[in-house]
């Protein structure tokens, strides 16, 4: 896995933010959130995933291309692979992200390209920035995604 | 020979138009002088195994997988077809992906066995196959074992998945990827699926997925430990499993709940990747995946590591316990609805772990629900927030979490066959019980979660001195027994379940006659005596139904109260008593109690003796026996 700091730039960039900001559905961009995650729906993720087998082409795997836009051949596409991460853990991470630390927070972190010895800092980071990562109780984790760019934006020591 | 003519005649046009055909015919004529449709690589590839005709078939049921419409119980035809698919032009739409790439592990089979000039069969390229590993880059694999969580039926006997590591995610897990085979299905009754699940009525397929997600599912949502058992496989053996991995996804076999199984299914996977081992044979009538795990183990240096992942419930009481009863009433209270109470009073260092247990304890509470009501929101992020003003690490845990994790494969074996001896009123008989699995109260308990009983198919027959005659005296299709000391947080009831053929003894006060079909169970709690050597005492309330020409008008049904005490906690002997009522209120009106009192003595890892007196209504019984666990 390619240490990227362009994959914020990708979520900076794709239309997810555009109509995030634009108020429409946040997750319109992926699909995840017709799809894939329901808000009403507290079934694990496993097997949510694994009703949405709706094979185009020649499938392959379960978690196949052309369904929800995020995965392809059984894999979560690699400039999704932060958004899926961050839907799917979303409690954990926010318990790490306030710990300034922690498993889910240590993957998330090498997901978004921080440098390995900055770890600690992005902890610290995170902690004492997590009430503007996530304003309200109804925050979605691409909303948070796009909120942390734009603080990773001023950051940018911290990514490798 | 006609039908392979017929083939030949039909596909020949398309498939070999512009083909080397002179060279497919060489090929496989180096094939056939080379014994390879009889290789076990070859016939491990195409799952082919010995049916009950002692013929080769595939357990494979898609009919995609097989290239030759004979493919399924011929492997030479199968191997000729496939060969002549590797000559197959490559598609104009990009998406349809060339039989070399479909069938990877196959092609690079036979591009070693028959060495393949590239001049005359020319490699194709596969973008869907080359993305798929780029994107998974898998250096290592371990293969999991998810513990038995018992409210499932389809979990009971637990469960195993194969760990694909991914190149340089080093000490971050969670981005590491899975390899799952499982019946597909949207059945959420458990019962219609064990059901459905024994007679192979689900196509069970493979499917990958990020590790978070099994995490997710099993550590934090079913609070189940993880054991994962790092697999000695060399780069090469890595890459031909992927490869396989990757022919099975599009196909399927029938899922059958105690043979081919989510388990079973991975050793095949295995063989493929070190055609050295052999794990597969003689898992003809029963799969458990604490078994094919063992099989696993047994394979001389196959097994390079092992790590224990605790479920998240393991974590949150390991923090529990470092509370003093003080801030243990003040996070209790923290994580109650109204405004929350002020950390000014604990010393800095203590907040983290109090803002943290709060937020564990209130998660709990609502059942770790991923959406909750903006109520449950609000709350989550309020104490998330107080969490982050604290700028300090909360305590680390995880050894503490880790502590009490006992690895499945110490557990005894999972059958058992007993012989016993008895008197019932008066009269003497003797038993011969087999029990297809799993685990018994005054079973020695290492490996199993403590205070269960998980019996399915099960089989006890009487033979009684008097009248010389065998009679099934018990016949278990589910027996489950589960006993969880009331933690005030985790608040989970102790219940029972048992489905099967069993008698009526306060019908005919003699060892014999009775037999009927019940169903019976209810739901209570239990309580952990202190000291050294603790009890644990239950309580619940039972409902029971039995049908058979034992009863006027063939049937009861009734509900009453069962009370009881297990004593397990000296290693070799362990007690069980109970006693019960239960009113009869419909069909067979009676009141009828029962009682008994069990104990287990554990003279070796594998043999057990075990007592056991009863009474029920005014009949009594004892009896005695010896078990082997095989």
């Amino acid at each position: 896995m390619k240490k990227i700091s362009s994959i914020l730039l990708a979520i900076g960039m794709s239309p997810i933010a555009a109509f995030a900001k634009g108020g429409n559905h946040p997750m319109a961009g992926c699909g995840l959130g017709y799809v894939l995650f329901s808000h009403s729906d507290n079934q694990p993720p496993i097997q949510i995933l694994g009703a949405t087998v709706n094979a185009t082409g020649m499938p392959t795997f379960g978690m196949t291309s052309g369904t929800s836009g995020c995965t392809e051949d059984g894999a979560v596409k690699f400039v999704k692979e932060v958004e899926v991460y961050a839907e799917i853990n979303m409690k954990d991470l926010s318990r790490d992200m306030v710990n300034g630390q922690g498993e889910y927070l240590s993957a998330f972190a090498r997901l978004l390209g921080v440098k390995a010895e900055k770890q600690a800092e992005f902890g610290a980071f995170v902690r004492s920035n997590y009430g503007a990562l996530v304003p309200s109780a109804a925050t979605t984790s691409v909303e948070m995604l796009n909120a942390l760019a734009d603080k990773l934006a001023g950051r940018t020591d911290l990514l490798g | 020979m006609r039908r392979s003519l017929m083939f030949f005649l039909f596909l020949a046009p398309f498939a070999l138009r512009a083909a080397d055909t002179a060279y497919l015919d060489a090929l496989r004529e180096r094939a056939r002088a080379n014994g390879l449709a009889d290789d076990p690589r070859w016939r491990a590839l195409l799952h082919m195994k010995k049916n009950w005709r002692g013929r080769w078939e595939s357990r494979v049921d898609g009919k995609a997988f097989f290239l030759s419409p004979r493919g399924k119980t011929d492997p030479a035809a199968e191997l000729d077809a496939t060969l002549a698919a590797f000559f197959e032009p490559p598609s104009a739409d990009t998406d349809t992906i060339h039989p070399q790439g479909l069938f990877p592990a196959r092609y690079a089979y036979l591009r070693e066995a028959l060495g393949f000039d590239g001049t005359r069969l020319p490699e194709m390229s596969s973008p869907r196959l080359e993305k798929w590993r780029q994107n998974l880059d898998i250096d290592g694999i371990s293969l999991v074992f998810a513990t038995a969580y018992l409210n499932n039926p389809a979990s009971m006997f637990g469960h195993t998945f194969l760990r694909l590591h991914r190149r340089g995610t080093g000490a971050d897990p969670l981005l590491d990827y899975t390899a799952n085979f499982a019946a597909v299905t949207g059945e959420t009754s458990g019962l219609v699926f064990a059901v459905k699940g024994l007679l192979g009525g689900y196509p069970g397929k493979f499917s990958t997925h990020p590790y978070y997600m099994k995490i997710q599912q099993y550590n934090n949502m079913e609070n189940r430990d993880l054991w994962e058992y790092d697999l000695a496989l060399s780069t090469a053996q890595v890459r031909r499993l992927l490869d396989h991995l990757w022919e099975m996804g599009p196909t399927y076999f029938h899922y059958f709940f105690l043979t081919e199984n989510c388990s079973y299914q991975l050793l095949p996977l295995l063989e493929v990747a070190d055609p050295a081992l052999s794990l597969s044979d003689g898992f003809a009538w029963k799969a458990i995946p604490v078994d094919t795990l063992r099989r696993v183990l047994a394979a001389p240096g196959f097994v390079a590591a092992r790590r224990g992942r605790p479920a998240q419930l393991k974590f949150i009481f390991a923090r529990r316990d470092l509370l003093s009863p003080t801030e243990r009433r003040w996070v209790e209270r923290a994580s109650r609805p109204g405004p929350l109470p002020s950390a000014e009073g604990f010393p800095l260092e203590r907040r983290a772990l109090l803002w943290e247990s709060a937020y564990d304890y209130y998660r709990l509470r609502h059942k770790f629900r991923r959406y909750g009501a903006p109520a449950q929101e609000a709350m989550e992020r309020q104490l998330l927030m107080e969490r982050s003003r604290v700028a300090a690490p909360g305590p680390d845990v995880s050894s503490a979490a880790l502590a009490a994790l006992e690895p499945p494969e110490v557990g005894h074996p999972t059958g058992r066959v007993g012989l016993a001896t008895g008197r019932g009123a008066g009269k003497g008989f003797e038993e011969l019980e087999l029990r297809t699995s799993l685990h018994d109260l005054t079973d020695p308990s290492p490996g199993f979660p403590r205070g269960s009983r998980l019996s399915m198919f099960t089989a006890k027959f009487r033979y009684l001195n008097e009248t010389r005659g065998v009679a099934l005296e018990r016949g278990t299709l589910v027996d489950i027994f589960s006993l969880t000391p009331w933690d005030p947080w985790a608040r989970s009831p102790s219940w029972r379940f048992f489905m099967g053929w069993d008698r009526a003894r306060d019908r005919f006060k003699k060892p014999s006659g009775g037999l009927h079909f019940t169903l019976n169970g209810g739901s209570g709690l239990s309580v952990k005596t202190g000291g050294t050597r603790p009890a644990v005492l239950y309580a619940r309330i039972d409902a029971d139904a039995g049908v058979g020409g034992v009863f006027r008008e063939n049937a009861r049904a009734g509900w009453g109260g069962t009370g009881g005490v297990l004593w397990a906690s000296y290693s070799p002997l362990k007690i069980s008593a109970e006693g019960g009522v239960i009113r009869y209120g419909w069909g067979q009106v009676d009141t009828v109690t029962r009682w008994n009192l069990t104990a287990g003595w554990s003279l070796s890892p594998r043999w057990l003796w075990r007592t056991e007196i009863s009474r029920t209504g005014i009949y009594r019984e004892a009896a005695t026996s010896l078990n082997y666990f095989l």
